[in-house]
C-alpha cells in the first residue's frame, strides 16, 4: 500500500506492505542504519525513534500507521537541535559498543523536549533514569550514560 | 505456522464507521490492532496463529480522547497510556489509573500501548485491569448489526484471555461513574525490575472513608488468578473497620482464599501470596496518609 511520511524533514513515498514494521522500512528500504534492533519485541529502546515528537519502539509500528506522520532518526537528530546531547555522550565516554546509543539519544532528546514542554528542570538524575528505562546497555553500567544526558540537557538549556 | 508480516492485509480505516463495516465484513480473518505493543511481540513470537489481516484502529480519532462527563469520565479505546498517565482528569477522579499508566513498560511502549488493547488482550497481567476492576467501569461496544452494547467490566472476562467480545464488535470506549469526593484510589506492581516489566503481583485498593472507618471498598489483585479479580470476602472484612495498614495482617487468611496463584516463570504461588498481603498493606498506608 502506499504510505507517504517524512523523515529528518524530507517526504518519503512508498508502496510497501503496511505490516512491515517501521524498523525494517527504515533500516533495509530507507536505508537508515543508524536505528538499531536489540530485541525486535520492544524491550530494548534499540530501535526508538520520534514519531510526531513522541519517542518509540519501531519495532513494534506497522509502517502503515505512521501515514503522514513526522519522523526523527539519529541521522537527524543534529538537524533536530541534539547535537549538544551527540557531542556530550562523545567526550564523557557514554558509548562503548554503541549498540544502544542511537536509541539513548532519542529517548534523552525526547525527555529534553518534554522537559521543555511542560517547564519541568531536567537536570535531575533519577528522572534522567526513568526517561531512559525502556533502554538497556550492556556495556556501560549506564552512569556515563545518565552524566553524558545530564551535561547534553544543561548545554540545550544554555 | 507464522504468516510473515509483509504477507498480511493491513486495514487502515479512518472512522468508526469504517472500522465496523471492516470488522462485520473480515471478522476472525482481521485482528484488530491498534499500538501493536502486544500483538506485534506475538506476531513475531508466533503466538498470534495465522491472521490473514490486521484491521487497524490506531487512525481512528473517534476511539482517542478523555472526556469528562457530569457523572462519568470517558475513556477512548485506543487512548494511550502515555494519554492517561498525563491527563489532568484522570488524576483527579482515578487517581490509581494514572498511577498504573505509567507503570506500564516504558516511555516508548507508553507512547503506543492503548487502554483498549490492554482490556482486548486480556492478559490476567494486564496493568490497567486491577484499576478497572474496583472503579465499576463499563465497557461500550459496538457492532455494525447492534449498535451499542455496554457491559459491566466484572462481566467482560469469562475466562483465561477470554472475553465477551463478539467477532463483530470492537472495544470503543471506557466509561468510569465519578466515585464520590474523598474516595482514595491507589495501584501497585511489584515485577523483577521498575520497568519494561510484567507484573508477579498488582494490586489496586479504592476506600471511601467516613470518620476513620472504612465506609466504602474494593479491591482487586493481578497476576494471581486465570483472570483480573475482586476479592469480595477481603472487602466484606476491611468494611467498617478503623483504616489501618495492619487490617492487611488481619485479612490475610480471607484474603489468601480468594487468589489462586500459580508457579510461573515470573514467580512463584508462595510469594504470590506473601507479596499480596504486602501490597494491601502498602495501599492502606498510603491511604491512610492520604486522608492525614
Amino acid at each position: 500500500m502506499k504510505v507517504a511520511f517524512t523523515i529528518n524533514g524530507r517526504p518519503h513515498d512508498l508502496d510497501v506492505p503496511g505490516a512491515r514494521r517501521l524498523l525494517d522500512v527504515l533500516r533495509e528500504d530507507l536505508g537508515l542504519t543508524g536505528t538499531k534492533e536489540g530485541c525486535g519485541e520492544g524491550e530494548c529502546g534499540a530501535c526508538s525513534v520520534l514519531v510526531d515528537g513522541e519517542v518509540v519502539n519501531a519495532c513494534l509500528i506497522p509502517v502503515a500507521q505512521v501515514q503522514g506522520a513526522d519522523i526523527v532518526t539519529v541521522e537527524g537528530l543534529e538537524a533536530a537541535g541534539g547535537k549538544p546531547l551527540q557531542d556530550a555522550f562523545v567526550q564523557l565516554g557514554a558509548a562503548q559498543c554503541g549498540a544502544c546509543t542511537p536509541g539513548m539519544l532519542m529517548a534523552a532528546y525526547a525527555y529534553y523536549q518534554a522537559c521543555a514542554r511542560t517547564g519541568e528542570d531536567p537536570l535531575d538524575r533519577d528522572r534522567i533514569r526513568a526517561a531512559l528505562a525502556g533502554n538497556l546497555c550492556r556495556c556501560t553500567g549506564y552512569q556515563k550514560i545518565i552524566d553524558a544526558v545530564w551535561t547534553g540537557c544543561e548545554a540545550l538549556r544554555r | 505456522m507464522n504468516r510473515p508480516l509483509a504477507e498480511i492485509e493491513f486495514f487502515t480505516p479512518a472512522t468508526l464507521n469504517e472500522a465496523l463495516a471492516l470488522r462485520d465484513a473480515e471478522r476472525s480473518r482481521a485482528l484488530p490492532i491498534a499500538g501493536g505493543t502486544d500483538l506485534m511481540v506475538l506476531q513475531r513470537s508466533g503466538g498470534l496463529g495465522a491472521p490473514r489481516a490486521f484491521l487497524s484502529l490506531w487512525g481512528v480519532e473517534d476511539l482517542r480522547g478523555i472526556t469528562l462527563r457530569e457523572n462519568r469520565i470517558e475513556i477512548g479505546a485506543t487512548t494511550t497510556f502515555a494519554q492517561i498517565g498525563r491527563s489532568p482528569e484522570i488524576d483527579r477522579h482515578v487517581t490509581a489509573l494514572g498511577e498504573a499508566a505509567r507503570r506500564v513498560g516504558a516511555v516508548q511502549i507508553q507512547n503506543r500501548a492503548t487502554i483498549g488493547g490492554n482490556i482486548v488482550n486480556g492478559s490476567p497481567a494486564g496493568d490497567s485491569l486491577p484499576v478497572l476492576a474496583v472503579v465499576n467501569a463499563t465497557l461500550v461496544l459496538a457492532s455494525k448489526a447492534r449498535g451499542l452494547r455496554k457491559v459491566p467490566f466484572e462481566a467482560f472476562f469469562t475466562g483465561y484471555r477470554q472475553t465477551v467480545l463478539q467477532d463483530d464488535e470492537l472495544l470503543v470506549r471506557i466509561e468510569i461513574p465519578l466515585p464520590p469526593a474523598d474516595t482514595w484510589t491507589g495501584f501497585e506492581k511489584v515485577g523483577s525490575r521498575r520497568a519494561q516489566t510484567i507484573s508477579k503481583v498488582m494490586a489496586a485498593l479504592r476506600v471511601r472513608l467516613e470518620g476513620d472507618k472504612i465506609a466504602d471498598v474494593a479491591f482487586a489483585c493481578g497476576s494471581v488468578a486465570p483472570t483480573v479479580i475482586r476479592l469480595p470476602r477481603t472487602e466484606a472484612r476491611l468494611l467498617g473497620r478503623p483504616l489501618s495498614e495492619h487490617l492487611a495482617d488481619e485479612v490475610a487468611d480471607t484474603l489468601n482464599r480468594e487468589i489462586v496463584p500459580i508457579d510461573d516463570l515470573r514467580s512463584t504461588a508462595a510469594y504470590r501470596r506473601f507479596v499480596s498481603v504486602g501490597l494491601l498493606r502498602r495501599l492502606l498506608r498510603r491511604c491512610a496518609q492520604a486522608s492525614g
